[in-house]
C-alpha cells in the first residue's frame, strides 16, 4: 500500500513533472515562461489519474455541466443560492488553483504591468477564499475567508518575490510532504494523495530546472492556494486528535520565508540555506506534532 | 341540523381513519442499524449510535418507514477507524452529515416481507431492496440484513482493496 502511493502517488507525477519542464523548456522564451506551471498541473493530473483523490466532476456519473459549474461557483462566490446542488470545499480545490495558476501567469506576461498583477492576486486570493473557506464551513468564524484570502495573498506574492533556482521546490515538494503526513495523521488518505502529488510534482519541477532556465515562479500560486486550502479543508473534515497547529504549521509555511525579504540578494547560498532551512524546520515541528498526538496504525 | 349531521359524521370518520393509524417512534434505544465491510484478509464491524424516524401503518398505505441517520454517530471496532470513516475518504460527514431511508414499498414474500425504498447517502439516493422479517401490534420489530454497493453512493476510496460491498443490518424493537 505505502509503495503504490509512493510509486503512484509521488514517483510518477515527478516523472511527469520534470518531462513537462524540460520539453517545455525547450520551445523557447514562452515555453521557459510557462513550463513550471504546466509541469506542476501535468504531475497532478497524472498523479490523480492513478490514485483518484480529487473529483472533477460534481457526479461521476455525469458529464461536467458547465451551467451547473457556472451557479455553483456564483453561489460560492456571492452567497446566493443555487438550488440543491452544493459542493464541498474540497470539491474546488484543483479549480481554485488552476484558476491561480492561470491567472499568475497572465500576471508575468509581457507588456502587463506590475500593479495590474498585484491586482490579479488580490483578485484570484477574493474568489479562491470565497470558495474555499465558505460561511457554511464555520459560521461561527465570518471572518474566516478574509484571512484565508490575506493568506493566500501574502505566500503568493512572497513565492514569486524570492522563487529562484531550485531551492525553493525543494522546500515546499518537503512541506507539501509534511503536508500529507499531517492529512494521513489526521486519517485522510484521499486528502493525503492531493498533498503528495504537489510534493511529487515540486521534486520533478526541482530536479529539472536545474538543466533549463526555467521561470519557476509558477509553483508560486500552487503552494499559496493549495497550502492553506488543503490544510483548512484537511482540518475541518476529519476526526482526530492533530492539533490545529499541526495544520497551521503547514498551511502558514511559506510565511517563515520573510525574512530572506531582508538578505541581499548577492548573499545567495546565505538565501538558500536560510530558506531551505526555515521550510523544513516548520514542517518537520508540524508532523512532530501530528505523529505526537495520533498514532496512525490499525489493520 | 343538516350542518350538525355533517359534522358528525365528519368527525366520526376522521376518528375512524386515525383509529386504524398506528405510529412507531424509532430512536437510538429501539433502532440498530449496522454495517460491516470487508477486505481480502479481514474486515470492520460497526454502526450508527443516532438514529430517528418513524414507521406508520395505515390501511391506505401500509407500513411506511422513515428513518434518519446522524452520520456524525458512526462508530467502529476501532477508534482510529472511526476518524477514517468519518473523513472525506468514506462518509465525508462534515459534508454529508445526514443519511436517510425511506421506504416506499413493503410486500409480502414467501418468507416475511421485502421492504423497498430510497436510501439517501453522501447526498445520493439510490432505491435499495431487501428481505425482513417483520411483525406489528403493540410492538413493531423488523429484523433484516442486506447489502449495498458504496461505490454507487459515490464511496469509491481504494475500491478494489477494500470490498464494495458493505452489509447492513437493520434491526428494530418499538412500542407504540
Amino acid at each position: 500500500m505505502i509503495l503504490d502511493a509512493v510509486a503512484f502517488g509521488l514517483l510518477l507525477p515527478l516523472l511527469a513533472a520534470g518531462v513537462v519542464l524540460l520539453a517545455a523548456s525547450r520551445m523557447g522564451k514562452g515555453g521557459r515562461a510557462v513550463s513550471s506551471t504546466a509541469a506542476l498541473v501535468v504531475g497532478f493530473v497524472v498523479g490523480n489519474h492513478f490514485r483518484p483523490a480529487a473529483e472533477y466532476r460534481f457526479d461521476a456519473d455525469r458529464p461536467l455541466a458547465l451551467g451547473e459549474f457556472a451557479a455553483e461557483v456564483v453561489h460560492a462566490v456571492s452567497g446566493v443560492s443555487s438550488g440543491t446542488l452544493h459542493a464541498p470545499e474540497r470539491y474546488w480545490l484543483p479549480w481554485a488553483v488552476l484558476f491561480a495558476v492561470g491567472v499568475g501567469l497572465l500576471a508575468h506576461a509581457p507588456k502587463v504591468p506590475r500593479i495590474v498583477g498585484h491586482l490579479l492576486r488580490v483578485v484570484v486570493a477574493v474568489l479562491v477564499a470565497r470558495l474555499l473557506a465558505q460561511p457554511s464551513l464555520r459560521p461561527d468564524v465570518p471572518w474566516l475567508w478574509a484571512a484565508f484570502a490575506a493568506v493566500v495573498l501574502a505566500e503568493w506574492e512572497l513565492l514569486d518575490t524570492v522563487a529562484e533556482g531550485a531551492w525553493l521546490s525543494w522546500g515546499l515538494g518537503f512541506v507539501f510532504l509534511a503536508a500529507g503526513a499531517v492529512l494521513l495523521h489526521a486519517h485522510t488518505a484521499r486528502l493525503t494523495d492531493l498533498a503528495t502529488f504537489v510534493a511529487g510534482s515540486c521534486f520533478g519541477v526541482a530536479l529539472a530546472v536545474r538543466w533549463t532556465g526555467a521561470d519557476v515562479r509558477g509553483i508560486a500560486p500552487v503552494a499559496a492556494v493549495a497550502l492553506p486550502g488543503l490544510m483548512l479543508i484537511g482540518q475541518q473534515s476529519t476526526y482526530s486528535e492533530v492539533p490545529t497547529a499541526s495544520f497551521a504549521l503547514v498551511a502558514l509555511a511559506p510565511l517563515v520565508l520573510t525574512p530572506l525579504l531582508l538578505l541581499p540578494e548577492r548573499h545567495r547560498r546565505w538565501r538558500v540555506f536560510a530558506g531551505l532551512g526555515l521550510l523544513l524546520a516548520t514542517a518537520g515541528a508540524a508532523v512532530f506534532l501530528a505523529w505526537w498526538a495520533e498514532p496512525l496504525s490499525f489493520d | 341540523m343538516r350542518w350538525m349531521m355533517t359534522m358528525i359524521l365528519s368527525v366520526g370518520l376522521t376518528s375512524m381513519v386515525l383509529a386504524a393509524d398506528v405510529k412507531y417512534v424509532l430512536t437510538k434505544d429501539n433502532t440498530k442499524i449496522e454495517w460491516t465491510g470487508t477486505k481480502p484478509g479481514g474486515k470492520h464491524s460497526g454502526g450508527f449510535e443516532k438514529v430517528n424516524g418513524t414507521a406508520t401503518i395505515t390501511e391506505k398505505a401500509g407500513l411506511t418507514v422513515d428513518v434518519d441517520i446522524d452520520c456524525s454517530s458512526l462508530y467502529s471496532d476501532n477508534k482510529l477507524l472511526t476518524g477514517h470513516l468519518k473523513s472525506p475518504d468514506f462518509f465525508a460527514v462534515k459534508d454529508h452529515p445526514k443519511a436517510k431511508f425511506v421506504s416506499t414499498k413493503v410486500a409480502k414474500a414467501d418468507k416475511g416481507y421485502i421492504v423497498t425504498g430510497d436510501l439517501t447517502l453522501l447526498g445520493k439516493k439510490k432505491e435499495v431492496s431487501f428481505p425482513t422479517e417483520i411483525n406489528t401490534g403493540d410492538k413493531l420489530t423488523m429484523n433484516g440484513t442486506f447489502e449495498i454497493s458504496r461505490s454507487e453512493f459515490g464511496m469509491s476510496y481504494k475500491k478494489g482493496e477494500i470490498d464494495d460491498k458493505v452489509t447492513i443490518r437493520v434491526k428494530v424493537d418499538a412500542k407504540k
